[in-house]
Protein backbone atom coordinates (compact mmCIF):
# COMPACT_ATOMS: atom_id res chain seq x y z
CA UNK A 1 0.00 0.00 0.00
CA UNK A 2 1.26 3.33 -1.26
CA UNK A 3 1.19 5.77 1.43
CA UNK A 4 -0.39 8.92 1.36
CA UNK A 5 2.04 11.75 1.09
CA UNK A 6 4.10 9.56 -1.67
CA UNK A 7 0.79 9.33 -3.88
CA UNK A 8 0.88 12.79 -3.66
CA UNK A 9 4.57 12.90 -5.10
CA UNK A 10 4.10 10.24 -7.71
CA UNK A 11 0.80 12.13 -9.23
CA UNK A 12 2.64 15.61 -8.69
CA UNK A 13 5.48 13.73 -10.99
CA UNK A 14 2.77 12.45 -12.96
CA UNK A 15 1.43 16.32 -14.07
CA UNK A 16 4.99 17.79 -14.22
CA UNK A 17 6.00 14.68 -16.92
CA UNK A 18 2.77 14.94 -18.72
CA UNK A 19 3.62 18.68 -19.22
CA UNK A 20 6.72 18.33 -19.81
CA UNK A 21 8.26 20.86 -16.71
CA UNK A 22 10.50 17.77 -15.76
CA UNK A 23 13.11 16.38 -17.80
CA UNK A 24 14.16 12.49 -17.09
CA UNK A 25 17.19 10.91 -18.04
CA UNK A 26 18.63 7.46 -18.04
CA UNK A 27 20.63 5.78 -15.33
CA UNK A 28 23.39 2.78 -16.28
CA UNK A 29 20.31 0.23 -15.97
CA UNK A 30 18.90 0.50 -19.09
CA UNK A 31 15.43 0.41 -18.31
CA UNK A 32 15.90 3.17 -14.93
CA UNK A 33 15.14 6.48 -15.48
CA UNK A 34 16.00 9.35 -13.09
CA UNK A 35 15.01 13.17 -12.45
CA UNK A 36 16.49 15.34 -9.83
CA UNK A 37 13.44 17.22 -7.44
CA UNK A 38 14.23 19.46 -4.77
CA UNK A 39 17.36 18.28 -2.95
CA UNK A 40 16.94 14.78 -4.02
CA UNK A 41 15.91 12.65 -7.07
CA UNK A 42 13.74 10.05 -7.86
CA UNK A 43 14.06 6.84 -9.80
CA UNK A 44 12.10 4.53 -11.56
CA UNK A 45 12.19 1.39 -12.96
CA UNK A 46 10.65 -1.77 -14.44
CA UNK A 47 11.57 -5.29 -14.64
CA UNK A 48 10.34 -8.52 -15.41
CA UNK A 49 11.87 -12.26 -15.66
CA UNK A 50 12.85 -12.94 -19.24
CA UNK A 51 10.43 -16.03 -20.20
CA UNK A 52 6.86 -14.74 -20.31
CA UNK A 53 5.66 -18.70 -20.99
CA UNK A 54 7.49 -19.40 -17.32
CA UNK A 55 5.03 -20.31 -14.73
CA UNK A 56 7.51 -17.93 -12.33
CA UNK A 57 6.85 -14.69 -14.89
CA UNK A 58 6.43 -11.30 -13.02
CA UNK A 59 6.64 -8.10 -13.90
CA UNK A 60 7.92 -5.31 -11.17
CA UNK A 61 8.14 -1.92 -11.28
CA UNK A 62 10.55 0.24 -8.85
CA UNK A 63 10.23 3.60 -7.15
CA UNK A 64 12.49 5.02 -5.24
CA UNK A 65 12.86 8.63 -3.47
CA UNK A 66 16.93 9.08 -3.24
CA UNK A 67 18.69 11.76 -1.26
CA UNK A 68 21.10 14.57 -2.71
CA UNK A 69 23.97 11.86 -2.98
CA UNK A 70 21.87 9.03 -4.72
CA UNK A 71 21.28 6.73 -1.41
CA UNK A 72 17.53 5.64 -1.46
CA UNK A 73 15.53 6.91 1.24
CA UNK A 74 12.13 5.62 0.17
CA UNK A 75 11.72 2.55 -1.87
CA UNK A 76 8.18 1.34 -3.56
CA UNK A 77 8.11 -2.42 -5.04
CA UNK A 78 5.31 -3.27 -6.90
CA UNK A 79 4.66 -6.90 -8.50
CA UNK A 80 1.95 -7.63 -11.13
CA UNK A 81 0.04 -9.02 -8.59
CA UNK A 82 -0.62 -6.04 -6.50
CA UNK A 83 -2.90 -3.46 -6.34
CA UNK A 84 -0.74 -0.51 -7.21
CA UNK A 85 0.63 -2.30 -10.13
CA UNK A 86 -0.80 -0.67 -13.06
CA UNK A 87 -0.79 2.89 -11.31
CA UNK A 88 3.05 2.68 -11.45
CA UNK A 89 3.07 1.25 -14.14
CA UNK A 90 1.27 3.52 -16.55
CA UNK A 91 3.62 5.89 -14.51
CA UNK A 92 6.67 4.21 -15.92
CA UNK A 93 5.03 3.82 -19.60
CA UNK A 94 4.47 8.09 -19.16
CA UNK A 95 8.08 8.55 -17.90
CA UNK A 96 9.24 5.89 -20.81
CA UNK A 97 7.79 7.89 -23.65
CA UNK A 98 8.91 11.11 -21.88
CA UNK A 99 12.34 10.20 -22.52
CA UNK A 100 11.87 8.71 -25.59
CA UNK A 101 9.41 12.02 -26.82
CA UNK A 102 7.19 8.65 -28.62
CA UNK A 103 4.19 10.69 -28.38
CA UNK A 104 6.03 14.30 -30.03
CA UNK A 105 7.67 12.24 -32.69
CA UNK A 106 4.60 9.94 -33.99
CA UNK A 107 2.24 13.51 -33.67
CA UNK A 108 5.02 15.19 -35.61
CA UNK A 109 4.98 11.90 -38.52
CA UNK A 110 1.46 12.24 -38.54
CA UNK A 111 1.59 15.55 -39.29
CA UNK A 112 4.15 15.38 -41.99
CA UNK A 113 2.40 12.72 -43.46
CA UNK A 114 -0.61 14.54 -43.59
CA UNK A 115 0.65 17.77 -45.09
CA UNK A 116 1.97 15.51 -47.76
CA UNK A 117 -2.22 14.62 -49.14
CA UNK B 1 60.90 49.83 20.40
CA UNK B 2 63.84 50.03 18.97
CA UNK B 3 67.89 49.41 21.14
CA UNK B 4 68.91 53.25 20.11
CA UNK B 5 65.78 54.69 21.75
CA UNK B 6 66.00 52.35 24.49
CA UNK B 7 69.28 53.88 25.05
CA UNK B 8 68.26 57.55 24.59
CA UNK B 9 65.46 57.16 26.98
CA UNK B 10 67.85 55.59 29.18
CA UNK B 11 70.02 58.12 29.16
CA UNK B 12 67.64 60.85 29.36
CA UNK B 13 66.21 59.56 32.64
CA UNK B 14 69.73 59.08 33.70
CA UNK B 15 70.49 62.53 33.37
CA UNK B 16 67.15 64.10 34.77
CA UNK B 17 67.58 61.68 38.08
CA UNK B 18 70.82 62.89 38.28
CA UNK B 19 69.98 66.39 38.02
CA UNK B 20 67.65 65.98 40.50
CA UNK B 21 70.05 64.14 42.83
CA UNK B 22 72.53 67.05 42.48
CA UNK B 23 69.92 69.51 43.33
CA UNK B 24 68.38 67.87 46.48
CA UNK B 25 72.18 67.27 47.55
CA UNK B 26 73.04 70.34 47.07
CA UNK B 27 71.63 72.10 49.96
CA UNK B 28 72.69 69.05 52.61
CA UNK B 29 74.66 69.48 55.16
CA UNK B 30 75.09 66.18 56.35
CA UNK B 31 75.49 62.76 54.71
CA UNK B 32 72.13 62.16 53.97
CA UNK B 33 72.67 62.74 50.46
CA UNK B 34 74.63 59.60 49.70
CA UNK B 35 71.39 57.45 51.21
CA UNK B 36 69.44 59.73 48.70
CA UNK B 37 71.60 59.36 45.76
CA UNK B 38 71.22 55.45 46.62
CA UNK B 39 67.94 55.41 46.66
CA UNK B 40 67.00 58.08 43.69
CA UNK B 41 69.55 54.98 41.51
CA UNK B 42 68.18 52.76 42.68
CA UNK B 43 64.77 53.58 42.34
CA UNK B 44 65.43 54.33 38.62
CA UNK B 45 67.09 51.07 38.04
CA UNK B 46 64.51 49.16 39.26
CA UNK B 47 61.72 51.11 37.52
CA UNK B 48 64.02 50.50 34.08
CA UNK B 49 64.54 46.65 35.49
CA UNK B 50 60.66 46.69 35.71
CA UNK B 51 60.40 48.15 32.08
CA UNK B 52 62.79 45.82 30.45
CA UNK B 53 61.37 42.93 31.83
CA UNK B 54 57.59 43.94 30.62
CA UNK B 55 59.62 44.52 26.94
CA UNK B 56 60.98 41.33 26.92
CA UNK B 57 57.33 39.10 27.64
CA UNK B 58 56.07 41.77 25.14
CA UNK B 59 58.65 40.37 22.64
CA UNK B 60 58.25 37.15 23.62
CA UNK B 61 55.01 37.21 23.13
CA UNK B 62 55.10 38.70 19.71
CA UNK B 63 57.75 35.67 18.48
CA UNK B 64 55.03 33.28 19.46
CA UNK B 65 52.45 34.64 17.46
CA UNK B 66 54.60 35.05 14.81
CA UNK B 67 55.47 31.22 15.16
CA UNK B 68 51.57 29.99 15.57
CA UNK B 69 51.20 32.36 12.43
CA UNK B 70 53.93 30.97 10.37
CA UNK B 71 52.63 26.79 11.99
CA UNK B 72 49.22 27.91 10.87
CA UNK B 73 50.71 28.76 7.07
CA UNK B 74 52.44 25.31 6.71
CA UNK B 75 49.59 23.53 8.00
CA UNK B 76 47.43 25.46 5.41
CA UNK B 77 49.90 24.77 2.79
CA UNK B 78 50.16 20.70 4.25
CA UNK B 79 46.29 20.51 3.63
CA UNK B 80 46.30 22.29 0.40
CA UNK B 81 49.22 20.17 -0.93
CA UNK B 82 46.75 17.02 0.70
CA UNK B 83 43.75 18.34 -1.41
CA UNK B 84 45.43 18.58 -4.64
CA UNK B 85 47.31 14.79 -4.08
CA UNK B 86 43.62 13.81 -3.01
CA UNK B 87 42.05 14.71 -6.82
CA UNK B 88 45.20 13.27 -8.48
CA UNK B 89 44.47 9.75 -6.67
CA UNK B 90 41.20 10.11 -7.52
CA UNK B 91 41.91 10.65 -10.93
CA UNK B 92 44.29 7.68 -10.91
CA UNK B 93 41.55 5.63 -9.17
CA UNK B 94 38.72 6.58 -12.45
CA UNK B 95 41.47 5.30 -14.72
CA UNK B 96 42.26 1.95 -13.10
CA UNK B 97 38.10 1.42 -12.72
CA UNK B 98 37.85 2.35 -16.83
CA UNK B 99 41.00 -0.07 -17.64
CA UNK B 100 39.06 -2.94 -15.39
CA UNK B 101 35.93 -2.24 -16.93
CA UNK B 102 37.96 -2.69 -20.71
CA UNK B 103 38.81 -6.40 -19.43
CA UNK B 104 35.75 -7.20 -18.28
CA UNK B 105 37.07 -7.26 -14.24
CA UNK B 106 33.99 -5.78 -12.63
CA UNK B 107 34.35 -7.12 -9.37
CA UNK B 108 37.74 -5.53 -9.24
CA UNK B 109 36.02 -2.55 -10.63
CA UNK B 110 33.34 -2.57 -8.17
CA UNK B 111 35.96 -2.41 -5.43
CA UNK B 112 37.60 0.34 -6.70
CA UNK B 113 34.33 2.21 -7.68
CA UNK B 114 33.08 1.85 -3.90
CA UNK B 115 36.99 3.49 -2.78
CA UNK B 116 36.26 6.17 -5.47
CA UNK B 117 32.38 7.33 -3.69
CA UNK B 118 34.55 7.71 -0.07
CA UNK B 119 37.39 9.55 -2.05
CA UNK B 120 34.46 11.84 -3.75
CA UNK B 121 32.66 12.49 -0.70
CA UNK B 122 35.61 13.08 1.11
CA UNK B 123 36.48 15.80 -1.61
CA UNK B 124 33.21 16.95 -1.55
CA UNK B 125 33.37 17.90 1.80
CA UNK B 126 37.03 19.47 2.33
CA UNK B 127 36.31 23.43 3.13
CA UNK B 128 39.45 24.26 1.56
CA UNK B 129 38.23 22.99 -1.84
CA UNK B 130 35.00 24.35 -1.58
CA UNK B 131 36.21 27.49 -3.44
CA UNK B 132 36.91 24.94 -6.20
CA UNK B 133 33.95 23.02 -6.28
CA UNK B 134 30.05 23.51 -7.73
CA UNK B 135 29.01 21.72 -4.71
CA UNK B 136 25.28 20.97 -6.69
CA UNK B 137 27.32 19.73 -9.90
CA UNK B 138 29.88 17.92 -7.60
CA UNK B 139 26.82 16.07 -5.21
CA UNK B 140 25.13 14.61 -9.02
CA UNK B 141 28.59 13.21 -9.77
CA UNK B 142 28.50 10.93 -6.72
CA UNK B 143 24.78 10.45 -6.89
CA UNK B 144 25.54 8.46 -10.62
CA UNK B 145 28.97 6.45 -9.16
CA UNK B 146 26.17 6.02 -6.04
CA UNK B 147 23.62 4.42 -8.81
CA UNK B 148 26.45 2.67 -10.43
CA UNK B 149 27.70 1.22 -7.66
CA UNK B 150 24.28 -0.69 -6.98
CA UNK B 151 24.08 -1.02 -10.57
CA UNK B 152 27.04 -3.34 -11.01
CA UNK B 153 26.40 -4.81 -7.68
CA UNK B 154 22.86 -5.94 -8.72
CA UNK B 155 24.32 -7.09 -12.04
CA UNK B 156 26.71 -9.33 -10.33
CA UNK B 157 24.75 -10.81 -7.93
CA UNK B 158 21.28 -10.71 -9.65
CA UNK B 159 22.11 -10.85 -12.83
CA UNK B 160 20.37 -7.54 -13.66
CA UNK B 161 21.50 -5.32 -16.42
CA UNK B 162 23.90 -2.85 -16.19
CA UNK B 163 24.77 -0.06 -19.14
CA UNK B 164 29.06 -0.38 -18.64
CA UNK B 165 29.17 2.32 -21.70
CA UNK B 166 26.86 4.20 -19.21
CA UNK B 167 29.33 4.21 -16.41
CA UNK B 168 32.69 4.85 -18.62
CA UNK B 169 29.97 8.04 -19.34
CA UNK B 170 29.69 9.09 -15.89
CA UNK B 171 33.80 8.04 -14.86
CA UNK B 172 34.58 10.21 -17.27
CA UNK B 173 32.81 13.04 -16.65
CA UNK B 174 33.83 12.50 -13.23
CA UNK B 175 37.09 12.69 -14.30
CA UNK B 176 36.37 15.86 -16.53
CA UNK B 177 35.37 17.67 -13.40
CA UNK B 178 38.23 16.97 -10.96
CA UNK B 179 40.60 17.80 -13.82
CA UNK B 180 39.07 20.93 -14.42
CA UNK B 181 39.30 21.08 -10.32
CA UNK B 182 42.98 20.74 -10.59
CA UNK B 183 43.51 23.31 -13.01
CA UNK B 184 41.45 25.93 -10.80
CA UNK B 185 44.07 25.33 -7.95
CA UNK B 186 46.54 25.41 -10.72
CA UNK B 187 46.01 28.93 -12.06
CA UNK B 188 44.65 30.18 -8.77
CA UNK B 189 48.51 29.74 -7.62
CA UNK B 190 50.02 31.61 -10.09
Amino acid sequence: MIQEKYKTIIDNLISATQSDKIQWGKTSRDSEYIVNVGQGSVTIDYSSNNDPFSSSFYEAVNFSIRNDIGEPIIRIYVQDEDAEYKYLKDFYDLVNNSYLKADKTINSMMDFLNNLK
Amino acid sequence: MSKTWKIIIFVLSFIIVLGLFLEISSGEKNKTWVLNGFTMFGTLLSLWGICLAYMQIHSVKETSEKIQSEVANSIKEINEFFSFSDISTTIERIREIHNYIIINKIELALLRMKDLKIQLINIHSNSKLGTYIDCDAFKLLIRDINLDISHIHDHLLRDKNVNLSMVNKHLETTSTSLEEIVSKIKNSKL
